[in-house]
């Protein structure tokens, strides 16, 4: 019943062409190298203010999906990654263009983005309803312990430099925390300041950190000189038959581990591409072939960046955790519509829910669709001048801050968080764990006092309780097992010496 | 000092300076209630030990991230967008956005010699299509005009 409502909103003419809009804007501003995925939304969000919840949803699911796809352009004809969910194509979808085969490396990535968005929305509809109707039953103390090991997992996947991952996450932690504290509204670190005590607008924090940053360090560095120029000629669309069919068992294993890591809070396209390529070359028998040019190394690369987008929307939707960097402008999206997200969605706006589905499936179409017939063009997009477009990324980021918060004070602030961005990337100290902290610090903090509310200032109760306990020891354990691992292999090493 | 010595630094007196704020806020009043002391302390106590660690632990590449030149284009990108702030606050969006976005251009198309009309056009074009876009079709509110 809601979905033929859906149905007609989606292909009514408004919305319909707004979708196909935010699709090409996706795959341009995906496409293009030095602009990173969640860019296009960000810059693109405010535009989204004025409408309905369910055509913002609808247009914001074009750019995301168009974003995804996008992104391989640059790879293969540049050896640039447009995106660093792009970046294991690099390897041998530029090979392939050098090898005087670039029609079909696109054409093989082009299918790819299909064959891992659709399926993997089909997958999120079946999921979310089951999953929201679990999480509904979790109290306090289990959200808490899910937020937590969303961040502990983010936080141990920068191996090797945890010491600035936890120092990240704390970051984030505590700039969420300035401003009114949840449940007793005691002002935090706002020094008296009216405009302190309202806390950060998270969209302010991301342009700052994402686009501004992006774009100071861009102008820093001198980086948009460097690019070649491309001249091979691109001939159309050839549909890959017998690629497809060699490479039936790679896609397949390709496509779950692309749902599995965008379904892991935190982690996304970005790095399900990168495990998905040492996968499909790793379990390869010519792995010699990888990196000269192998279309299995476009499949697995290309098929679960877009895979992860399914996934990452299974954790959104379900249960109001972000699946990823961009999944986070998304729920933002849907606060700013003033629409909160948790396993309530579902049941409370189903309309809007299945529309973000059904756009995600229609943009992954027409995504299609665009690609297959831009095909030849896509070289312009390489040529984009570098010069006019930074700065109107810049002033278009900055109005759209001032756009939300209606105040020049959160254009200092965005300012601001450019450093914090600016310096974040010289310390290199990694972005992910201070975004999931700083959206989900609040959750965090407030079901944290509410589980010791409730059981009365008793703190035993995370650990009688069996989810909680499960997921509080998992998030534990993240962080503990690089450690582990190493002391593990130095006993085995021991111990065969002396062997 | 390294990169990541200076890193730990900074998170160590970040994490204390939240640490000692913290002292000021006050306790729960409600019973089983933690308060919101509780949690400011977790990112001070996180800080304070990542900052200790990074700093005896740190080592990082020896070139500096940023040469002479790019700390000066950074310190240069920021100043401009500092004055565009400030002056859109007095002279709202449209003056001080067509300016920025001309010293911009040049700025960032500086080896490439493009010609001033070039640059103009540009920057009047879009910043009359972004309040076209965002005040009229978007009904989204920019910064207005205080001054006259």
């Amino acid at each position: 019943m809601e979905f033929t409502e859906v149905f007609a909103q989606l292909f009514s003419p408004v919305t319909f062409g707004l979708v196909l809009l935010g699709c090409l804007a996706g795959i341009v501003l995906g496409a293009i190298p030095g602009l990173a995925g969640g860019m296009a939304i960000t810059v693109l969000l405010p535009f989204t203010f004025a409408m309905e919840p369910i055509m913002a949803m609808a247009i914001l699911m074009g750019i995301y999906v168009g974003g995804e796809s996008g992104g391989y352009i640059g790879s293969i004809l540049l050896g640039i990654p447009g995106t660093p969910a792009n970046v294991a194509t690099v390897y041998d979808g530029f090979a392939m263009t050098k090898k005087g085969e670039v029609t079909r490396a696109l054409s093989i990535a082009t299918v790819s983005n299909l064959l891992g968005t659709v399926p993997s929305i089909l997958i999120a509809m079946l999921a979310c309803p089951v999953i929201a109707a679990f999480a509904i039953k979790m109290g306090p103390w289990e959200y808490f312990a899910l937020a937590l090991m969303a961040i502990t997992l983010v936080v141990s996947l920068s191996k090797g430099k945890m010491f600035k991952g936890f120092i990240a996450a704390a970051l984030g932690l505590f700039i969420t925390q300035i401003g009114y504290a949840p449940i007793s509204a005691t002002p935090r670190f706002t020094f008296d300041s009216y405009y302190l005590a309202g806390g950060f607008d998270t969209l302010t924090v991301l342009i700052g950190i994402f686009a501004g940053a992006t774009v100071f360090i861009n102008y820093a560095k001198g980086d948009q000189e460097k690019h070649a120029t491309f001249t091979p000629k691109i001939g159309h669309f050839h549909f890959p038959l017998q690629d497809l069919i060699d490479n039936t068992f790679n896609i397949i294993r390709s496509f779950f581990i692309g749902l599995f890591i965008g379904f892991l809070p935190g982690m996304g396209p970005a790095l399900s591409n990168v495990v998905s390529y040492s996968t499909a070359k790793n379990s390869s028998k010519h792995p010699d072939e990888f990196g000269k040019g192998c279309p299995e190394g476009i499949f697995a690369p290309e098929v679960a960046n877009n895979a992860s987008v399914g996934g990452a929307i299974i954790p959104m939707i379900a249960l109001g955790i972000p699946g990823d960097g961009t999944t986070v402008l998304l729920l933002s999206a849907l606060t700013i519509q003033g629409i909160s997200a948790g396993p309530l969605l579902q049941q409370n706006n189903p309309t809007l829910v299945n529309m973000i589905f059904l756009a995600a499936i229609v943009s992954a179409i027409f995504s299609l669709i665009i690609q297959i017939f831009g095909l030849r063009l896509f070289p312009l997009l390489m040529e984009v001048p570098y010069h006019y477009l930074y700065p109107t990324i810049l002033i278009i980021s900055f109005i759209g801050v001032y756009a939300n918060t209606c105040n020049i004070f959160s254009l200092f602030c965005a300012l601001g968080f450019t450093f914090l961005g600016i310096w974040m990337t010289w310390a290199d100290i990694p972005v992910t764990p201070f975004i999931l902290s700083f959206v989900l610090g609040g959750t965090l903090e407030t079901n944290f006092r509410q589980a010791i509310s409730f059981a009365g200032g008793n703190w035993t109760t995370f650990f009688t309780r069996p989810v909680s306990c499960i997921l509080i020891l998992t998030a534990v354990f993240c962080v503990a097992w690089p450690f582990l691992k190493d002391a593990i292999s130095q006993i085995k090493q021991k111990h065969e010496r002396k062997g | 000092m390294t990169r990541d010595r200076v890193t730990g630094v900074v998170a160590l007196i970040l994490g204390l300076f939240i640490g000692i704020n913290a002292f000021q806020i006050p306790a729960s009043t409600m019973s089983g209630d933690p308060g919101p002391q509780v949690f400011v302390f977790i990112p001070a106590v996180l800080l304070i030990i990542c900052g200790a660690g990074l700093l005896i632990t740190g080592k990082s590449k020896e070139e500096p991230f940023f040469t002479r030149t790019e700390a000066k284009r950074l310190l240069i990108i920021s100043a401009v967008v500092l004055g565009y702030i400030i002056s859109m606050n007095w002279l709202g969006f449209l003056l001080p956005t067509i300016v920025v976005l001309y010293i911009l251009a040049t700025l960032f198309g500086k080896d490439k010699n493009i010609p001033w009309w070039g640059r103009l056009i540009f920057a009047v074009v879009v910043s009359i299509a972004v309040y076209y876009l965002y005040g009229t079709v978007l009904k989204l509110k920019l910064p207005a005009n205080k001054l006259f």
